[in-house]
C-alpha cells in the first residue's frame, strides 16, 4: 500500500511537470509559428497582413480600406489584411509603441509624422513612401496639401493619408440669430460672442478636454495667425521661447477662455462624444472639429431641428496676422507607414490597387478623400456635405501643424497635462511659460540634433 | 490521500510548478524593471547605460514624482479607510440582522466583480455638471446646490473624487472577509462577555477585535498594497489631470515609459514602487504586532 502511494506521488507530480513544462512548450511555438506567418509564411499561398489601426476598425478608412482588400484577395488568393484596432488614441500608441519596442512591428500600422516615427525611420524601419508613390505613378493623384501634411521637416515621406479635413468652428445658426449675434471674422469678435453666448445662459464652447489635443488647437491658433508655423517649429527645439508674443498670445487666449468659464463646466474630463452631444443638444453655442464630422451632423440621429441649424466658420483672424483667412487647420488624417521588413511585391500590388478604389469608395461614404475627388451635386448627398466639399476647394495651401505631431514625447505629455490645468487657472501665464521652456530645455535634445 | 499530504517530498515538488510560474511572472519582471532602470531607453534607438541617474532624477529634482507620492499617500488613506472601516462597520451590521442577510452581502459585493472601465465610466456620470450628474442633482436637489461642482475638473477635489470608486468598489470584498472572521468567534464567547455586562462597544471593543486582528492585519495590508499600485480608474477617468492633481505613482510612471517613451525612467519608477509596498507591508505588521505586546 505504501508502495502504491509513493507511485501514485511520483506519477502525479511528474503529470503535473510534464503539463507545465509542455504547457510553456506550446505557447512558445505557437508565437512562433505566427510570427513566421507574417514575415515568411508556412503555406506558400497564403500571406497575413496585420494592420494596427488606430481608429477603430469600424471608421469609414478603416471599413474601406477593409473593403478593397477583400475585393483584392479575389484575384490574389494569397493575400489577407487582418485589421486590429482601437479608437482610443493613447492606449494605441502605447500598444504600437510596445509592439515595436518587442520588435513586433506589424506590417502596416498608423502613425502621425511625429518624433517618434522619426526615430523608425532612423533605424530604417519603415518604407519611403515618396518613392513608392512616384513609382506607382500615384503621386499626383493626392492633394497636395494631403501629402504634405504627412511630411517630415525635411520634405521626407514615410506615411501616406487615408483621409482629409480641414477644422472649423461649428456652431449652432439659431442660437446665434436669436441673440444677435454674427460668426465672428477676428479673435476679439470671439470673445464677444462667446461673452454674450455665456451671459444668455448657454455654454460657449463644447470641448473634448479628456483628449488634450482639442485644448491644443486653442494654444496653436494664434501664434499659428502671427507666425504660420514658424513658431511651433522654432520652439519645439528651443529655438524659441514660449515667453515669445506669439507663444504668450496663445497661451493667454487658453487661460482667458478656462478662467473666464467659455469652455463647458468640468471640461478636462469630458471625452470626444460627450463634447458633441453637448453642441450637438443645443447646450453649446460653438464646437471647434475637423470636417471629418459633417455626416454625424446630418446623419438620422441628430434631431431634426439642430440638422438644420448646423453652420460653421473659418478660424478667426487677427491684427498682424501673417497667414490668410482660408489658412487653418487641414490634415490628412493619421497617415498609414508600413514595415519594411515585410512589404513584399503583393503588399506593393496591393497598395497600388488601393490607391486606385479608395477614392470613389471613400467619398460615396460622406467621407472626404485626400485624393482629387470630389462628388457633384446629383450623387445627392447632404447640403452639408457639399458646403465643407466647397470649403475645402477654397482652402489655401497654407496649413497649421497640430502641435502634438511635432513636439517631443516627453513635452507633449507634460504639455496637454498642465494646458488642461492653465484653463483652470491654476497656473498663470507666465509660469505656464517658464514650465513649458524647462520641458522643452530638459527632453529636446533627445530628439532634435 | 492522507499519506501523500504527509509527505514532504511530495508537498515539494507540487509546489515546485507554482513557485516556477511566480518566479516567471512576479520575480523575473521586477528584476528586469531594475536591470532597464539602469539605462536610457526610448524603445526604439540602443539602450544606454547611465548608472543611478534615474534615481538621481527621481529623488532629486523631479516634481511631478513627489507630487504623484504625495497624491498617492492620500489615495491610500482614503481607499483604507473605505475598504476596510465600512467593511467592518458593513460586516458588523451583517452580523447583527437575520432578515435578508444574504440579498446584502450579494448587493455589497456586486461592485467588486464590474470592470474597472464600467465603474470609471459610471462614476463620471455621477461626478459629471454638464449635463448634471447624479451626485451634483442631488445636492441640488436638498438644497446645496452651492457644492455642486464638476468634481473630476475640480483642482481641490479631483483626487477624492479619484479615489472614492476604488475605495466603495470593494467594501463588499473586506465586508465578506471580515464578516467571516466576525461569525467566527465562538457564541459562547460572546455570551460569558453578555453576562458580566459587557455593553456592545465594551464587547466590541475588548473581545471581538483582537480575536479578529489577525484577519484586520491582513486586510489591512491587501487594501494598502491594492491601492499603492491604484492605476486604472484614476487613468481613466482623469488621467492624471486636470494638472497633476491625481497623478499617482503607478499612472505616472506608466505614462513615462509608454507615452514619455523613457523607459529607463519608468521602470526606476516601478522598482521604487515595489520597495514601497515591501516598506508599507513592514510597516503595517510592526505596528500591529507592537499593540499587541
Amino acid at each position: 500500500m505504501k508502495r502504491y502511494v509513493k507511485r501514485l506521488t511520483l506519477s502525479l507530480s511528474l503529470v503535473v511537470l510534464a503539463a507545465t513544462v509542455s504547457a510553456c512548450g506550446g505557447t512558445n511555438t505557437n508565437k512562433g509559428a505566427s510570427e513566421t506567418g507574417s514575415a515568411n509564411p508556412q503555406k506558400v499561398d497564403k500571406k497575413t497582413y496585420k494592420w494596427f489601426v488606430a481608429r477603430g476598425v469600424d471608421s469609414p478608412p478603416a471599413v474601406t480600406v477593409k473593403e478593397i482588400a477583400e475585393e483584392f484577395s479575389r484575384t490574389h488568393p494569397e493575400f489577407e489584411l487582418v485589421l486590429e484596432g482601437t479608437g482610443d488614441r493613447p492606449s494605441y500608441l502605447q500598444k504600437l509603441r510596445t509592439l515595436i519596442a518587442s520588435n513586433e512591428m506589424p506590417a502596416m500600422f498608423d502613425t502621425d509624422s511625429d518624433a517618434y516615427a522619426s526615430k523608425l525611420v532612423e533605424q530604417g524601419k519603415l518604407v519611403d513612401m515618396k518613392k513608392l508613390l512616384e513609382e506607382l505613378g500615384k503621386y499626383k493623384d493626392f492633394r497636395p496639401v494631403a501629402l504634405q501634411y504627412q511630411q517630415f521637416a525635411d520634405g521626407s515621406m514615410y506615411t501616406f493619408p487615408l483621409e482629409y479635413g480641414i477644422e472649423v468652428f461649428w456652431y449652432n445658426i439659431k442660437m446665434f440669430k436669436d441673440l444677435g449675434l454674427e460668426p465672428p471674422k477676428t479673435f476679439d469678435e470671439f470673445m464677444e460672442v462667446a461673452e454674450k453666448l455665456k451671459q444668455s445662459g448657454v455654454t460657449p464652447i463644447a470641448v473634448d478636454g479628456k483628449d488634450k489635443w482639442p485644448v491644443l488647437r486653442y494654444l496653436a491658433y494664434k501664434p499659428f495667425r502671427m507666425t504660420g508655423n514658424d513658431f511651433i517649429e522654432n520652439v519645439k527645439q528651443g529655438k524659441a521661447s514660449f515667453k515669445d508674443p506669439a507663444g504668450m498670445e496663445g497661451i493667454k487666449f487658453v487661460h482667458d477662455l478656462g478662467t473666464k468659464g467659455y469652455f463647458q463646466q468640468g471640461f478636462t474630463a469630458t471625452d470626444y462624444t460627450a463634447a458633441r452631444d453637448l453642441y450637438l443638444s443645443g447646450k453649446a453655442g460653438m464646437y471647434y472639429m475637423g470636417s471629418w464630422e459633417t455626416m454625424n451632423f446630418v446623419n438620422d440621429k441628430v434631431s431634426a431641428e439642430m440638422k438644420d441649424n448646423i453652420g460653421f466658420f473659418r478660424l478667426p483672424m487677427m491684427e498682424g496676422a501673417t497667414t490668410a483667412d482660408n489658412d487653418y487647420f487641414i490634415n490628412s488624417g493619421i497617415g498609414v507607414a508600413f514595415n519594411k521588413e515585410t512589404f513584399d511585391d503583393t503588399m506593393k500590388e496591393f497598395v497600388k490597387f488601393l490607391l486606385e478604389q479608395y477614392p470613389k469608395a471613400y467619398t460615396e461614404k460622406g467621407q472626404f478623400s485626400p485624393f482629387n475627388y470630389s462628388l457633384d451635386q446629383e450623387q445627392g448627398m447632404p447640403e452639408l456635405f457639399y458646403k465643407i466639399q466647397d470649403e475645402i476647394a477654397k482652402s489655401g495651401n497654407v496649413f497649421a501643424v497640430p502641435w502634438d505631431t511635432r513636439l517631443d514625447p516627453a513635452t507633449n505629455e507634460l504639455l496637454g497635462n498642465e494646458l488642461n490645468a492653465l484653463a483652470l487657472g491654476a497656473h498663470t501665464p507666465e509660469e505656464f511659460a517658464e514650465l513649458m521652456d524647462q520641458a522643452i530645455k530638459e527632453n529636446a535634445p533627445k530628439y532634435f540634433k | 490521500m492522507d499519506k501523500v499530504l504527509r509527505n514532504r517530498k511530495a508537498a515539494l515538488v507540487f509546489l515546485l510548478p507554482a513557485l516556477l510560474v511566480y518566479l516567471l511572472t512576479v520575480l523575473a519582471p521586477i528584476l528586469w524593471s531594475m536591470y532597464f532602470s539602469f539605462f536610457s531607453w526610448d524603445g526604439v534607438s540602443d539602450m544606454l547605460y547611465i548608472g543611478f541617474d534615474n534615481y538621481t532624477k527621481m529623488f532629486g529634482g523631479d516634481k511631478t514624482f513627489w507630487k504623484a507620492f504625495s497624491n498617492n499617500l492620500i489615495y491610500v488613506s482614503i481607499i483604507v479607510a473605505m475598504q476596510v472601516l465600512l467593511g467592518l462597520l458593513v460586516a458588523i451590521l451583517l452580523t447583527s440582522i437575520t432578515k435578508g442577510r444574504e440579498l446584502f452581502k450579494t448587493l455589497y459585493f456586486a461592485p467588486a466583480i464590474i470592470t474597472s472601465v464600467a465603474i470609471a465610466q459610471l462614476f463620471q456620470n455621477v461626478y459629471s455638471f454638464e449635463p448634471v450628474g447624479i451626485l451634483n442633482y442631488c445636492l441640488q436637489q436638498i438644497g446645496l446646490g452651492d457644492w455642486s461642482k464638476p468634481w473630476l475638473s475640480d483642482l481641490h477635489w479631483a483626487l477624492t473624487a479619484v479615489s472614492v470608486p476604488e475605495g466603495w468598489r470593494y467594501i463588499g470584498l473586506y465586508m465578506i472577509i471580515l464578516y467571516s472572521a466576525l461569525i467566527s468567534i465562538p457564541a459562547d464567547i460572546e455570551e460569558a462577555a453578555r453576562m458580566d455586562g459587557a455593553s456592545s462597544w465594551k464587547l466590541f471593543r475588548s473581545i471581538k477585535m483582537p480575536l479578529i486582528k489577525p484577519v484586520l492585519m491582513v486586510s489591512i495590508i491587501m487594501a494598502t498594497t491594492g491601492a499603492l499600485k491604484g492605476f486604472d480608474i484614476p487613468y481613466i477617468m482623469t488621467n492624471g489631470g486636470p494638472g497633476r492633481v491625481t497623478e499617482l505613482l503607478p499612472t505616472y510612471m506608466y505614462k513615462t515609459a509608454f507615452s514619455s517613451l523613457d523607459f529607463g525612467y519608468g521602470s526606476a519608477m516601478a522598482v521604487f514602487i515595489v520597495i514601497e509596498s515591501l516598506i508599507a507591508v513592514a510597516f503595517i505588521r510592526r505596528m500591529m504586532d507592537s499593540k499587541e505586546s
